[in-house]
């Protein structure tokens, strides 16, 4: 038995890094990706700094109803990176009240503007493109990496690697192969697998508990994508409601893509880290048991699994329900605003997308128990038989 | 069975409550109708089901030259519900193939028409709104209520319970207050603490576990919404970055609502599943640990809890991260179909909002299991004074 464990090891091991292999090949495909994107030309983005505000009357209400609603700001930059480097500008920003969303400045603030040159290389036209905010989003990214240290100490550490493997997998593995037009779904289980597995294998070692809980999740996982294909296709959700698919179908070239798979990945990823959660939970407590009682029957190890996933299910279930309702807070506030009726949201397929998504993945959530437990109960019938 | 009587006692309190909260919700949205404008167009819906199709050159790809992008079907329509059901109209589905989002039909199909009539009750025109979509929302609710009371059993039918009433309150009572001006974060924060204790109070029962569980939830939720404020105030989001909150504000009357707040209200309300299961866990944990252990030290038992939060930590520091990440998964292609540069996306409002959403709650969900080890080392310590004093 000791030596058919440490075979078992070595094939994970060597599992792993196949992995390590596959992950270095996406990225010289991704390498030609890159290339294959249109540049875009004499038009590019630089970070500034405001130094001096010349005029700004944007904090005057406008007099009457019928007055001019754009009002403007005219304030002295100076350019912080690129070539036109410490170069000083005057520009203006043009504020229409109209607008709900705009961008009001003070002396100070770090903004980027766009910038266009003439063939001699000097500066024709500048143009606010947004406020500068990526400062605040690495203070916060740093905050939350400090925290999971401070109260996971080395468990923490596993976790944010395990953030910035998948991080990495699906910005540059996944997101670019759909583009190049490779079918969404089939791109969506490979990359799945890697990431269940390679974040299982370093949160718990290379063990029976964590082959359970992998082969657990990708069950529940691939059950509600299963799941999500079938009532889409019934329901004939076209993958298009949604407004970024609909600028996404409009880019030259992206006609013809698989926008039902592309609404199936998105389904598959946003399950992915609750389902994990809930079989390694089943996974290693089912572990502890065998561990406390190796002579327990088959029978009352699915049983204690059982009992075990029911009691995570109770909070489990609207995990990922809320999550997807607070993010469609807007929508919702929107449709009871205009007074739509609720026969009207229902059949809307942006709607019935958003449901669909957020049950598919509750449902997979659900099975993800007694798959987990049928299979421990399983592996560890495969194992004693040897 | 005094226990039993208790927990009855507590189920009605909550029922009486949610109803008194929902009809509270309707008095004030009523003295406030400046928002609702109860049904400004004359439009009528009902369902109808395609008969026949008489002409249909969807089919063909492209015209040649003067291809002017159109496309029609004409077809006989049954109309199935409301005044003028079982009546066959003959109507025309127009559909523009440049745009990528259009309804094509077949005969049999189900759809949602839109339609107009006169003073007299005739209809003067109908067209094709959506396609009928509702029977798979539903046959999908009930297979996960199936579900879950199958894996579930009892707990699972609780489960289903809890839900009908987070949805409740949130459709019924948050979003029509957060409509009429109210201020979004005190409302959420309110109608937080009341799912929380119904939802645990129903998952575990009245007892110091649910307890402990449920200050832990508020403080980790509290911890996000603060974090989201804080930083959101940095980055000067605005909170009208995305599409829907724009269409909103545009609306009669809408502008002044709050909409940073109801861009926390978000936040608190996304983080509040994950954290509520989090600190449910350890609660659960830590009881059980002082039930086979009563005589534990206070600092074993912090121990003792720390690592278990450590362990659930692991596998539910990304649930949240991948659920939004599953969410914005289109928004990602689009920026990236693009060739948005990275500092560009980066400094979005849009993008900046999600990962603020994104990141708060998970680190609301990381100090909620502090919190709870904490709140739950506190409720033992005052539970065996209490004890103590009482013999």
């Amino acid at each position: 038995m000791e030596g058919k464990f440490k075979i078992d090891k070595k094939v994970i091991l060597v599992y792993s890094i196949l992995a390590i292999m596959l992950i270095s090949i996406f990225i010289s495909i991704n390498k030609g990706i890159k290339n294959g994107f249109t540049d875009k030309e004499g038009f590019n983005t630089v970070k500034a700094k405001i130094i001096e505000m010349l005029y700004d009357n944007t904090n005057k209400k406008p007099e009457r109803k019928d007055a001019n609603y754009c009002r403007y700001q005219e304030f002295k930059i100076r350019i912080e990176d690129g070539k036109h480097k410490n170069e000083v500008y005057t520009m203006r920003n043009t504020v229409e009240t109209m607008d709900v969303y705009n961008i009001i400045v003070s002396k100070g603030d770090e903004i980027f503007v766009c910038v266009s040159e003439n063939n001699d290389g000097k500066i024709v036209n500048l143009h606010i493109f947004d406020i500068s905010r990526e400062k605040y989003i690495y203070i916060f990214i740093g905050l939350f990496f400090i925290l999971l240290l401070v109260i996971g100490g080395y468990k923490g550490a596993k976790s944010i690697i395990t953030l910035i493997l998948t991080a990495f997998m699906v910005v540059k593995v996944l997101l670019p192969l759909i583009l190049k037009g490779y079918n969404p779904i089939t791109v969506t289980i490979f990359v799945c697998i890697i990431i269940v597995s390679s974040t299982l294998l370093i949160i718990s070692g290379i063990n029976r508990k964590t082959l359970t809980a992998i082969l657990g999740t990708l069950g529940g996982v691939f059950t509600a994508g299963v799941m999500s294909l079938i009532v889409g296709y019934a329901a004939k959700i076209s993958g298009l409601a949604n407004e970024d698919v609909q600028m996404l179908a409009y880019l030259p070239n992206r006609m013809n893509m698989d926008f039902k798979g592309i609404l199936f990945a998105g389904i598959i990823i946003g399950a992915l880290g609750a389902v994990m959660d809930v079989s390694m939970s089943i996974a290693s407590a089912m572990h502890e048991i065998e561990e406390v009682k190796p002579d327990i029957s088959n029978k009352a190890l699915i049983k204690s699994g059982m009992n075990i996933g029911k009691d995570i299910m109770g909070s489990m279930s609207n995990t990922l329900i809320l999550a997807y309702t607070g993010s469609a807070l807007e929508l919702m506030l929107l449709f009871m605003a205009s007074s739509t009726t609720f026969r009207e949201i229902i059949n809307l397929d942006m709607v019935s997308a958003e449901i669909i998504r957020a049950i598919a993945g509750s449902i997979g959530l659900a099975l993800t128990i007694p798959l987990t437990v049928i299979i421990a109960a399983n592996i560890r019938n495969h194992k004693s038989s040897k | 069975m005094k226990i039993n009587k208790k927990e009855i006692f507590a189920l009605l309190g909550i029922i009486s409550f949610i109803i008194i909260a929902i009809i509270l919700t309707n008095i004030i949205t009523q003295n406030n109708n400046i928002v609702f404008n109860k049904k400004s167009s004359n439009y009528i819906y009902a369902k109808g089901r395609v008969e026949k199709i008489f002409y249909d050159d969807t089919d063909i790809k492209d015209k040649g030259k003067n291809d002017n992008y159109l496309r029609k079907q004409e077809l006989n329509i049954k109309i199935l519900t409301g005044n003028n059901k079982g009546e066959l109209y003959k109507i025309r589905n127009t559909i523009e193939t440049i745009d990528v989002y259009h309804i094509i039909v077949h005969e049999g199909d189900k759809v949602l028409l839109n339609m107009t009539e006169d003073g007299s009750g005739k209809l003067t025109s109908i067209h094709i709104y959506e396609r009928n979509r509702e029977p798979y929302v539903y046959f999908m609710t009930i297979l996960f209520v199936v579900s879950l009371i199958v894996v579930g059993g009892k707990q699972g039918a609780k489960s289903v319970i809890t839900l009908i009433i987070t949805g409740i309150l949130i459709i019924k009572v948050l979003l029509p207050l957060i409509l009429c001006g109210y201020n979004p974060i005190i409302l959420t924060i309110i109608l937080c603490t009341v799912i929380v204790m119904i939802t645990l109070f129903i998952i575990g029962g009245i007892n110091k576990k649910t307890l402990t569980a449920a200050f832990g939830t508020l403080g980790g939720v509290l911890i996000a919404g603060i974090i989201s404020q804080i930083v959101g105030y940095g980055a000067k989001v605005t909170g009208l970055a995305d599409e829907h909150a724009k269409t909103l504000a545009f609306l009669h009357n809408s502008i002044h609502l709050n909409f940073k707040g109801i861009l926390f209200a978000g936040i608190i309300i996304g983080a509040l599943g994950a954290v509520m299961d989090v600190c449910m866990s350890i609660a659960s944990s830590m009881s059980e640990i002082v039930e086979l252990k009563p005589k534990i030290s206070n600092k074993q038992l912090i121990k003792s809890g720390m690592n278990i939060g450590k362990d659930i930590m692991g596998t539910m520091s990304n649930t949240l991260i991948l659920a939004y990440v599953g969410g914005t998964f289109q928004l990602l292609l689009l920026l990236m179909a693009e060739n948005v540069s990275y500092t560009q996306i980066v400094n979005l409002d849009m993008i900046i909002s999600q990962i603020i959403t994104a990141l708060s709650g998970s680190i609301g969900l990381v100090w909620s299991i502090p919190i709870t080890v904490f709140i739950g080392v506190l409720f033992n310590k005052i539970k065996s004074y209490g004890g103590n004093h009482g013999r």
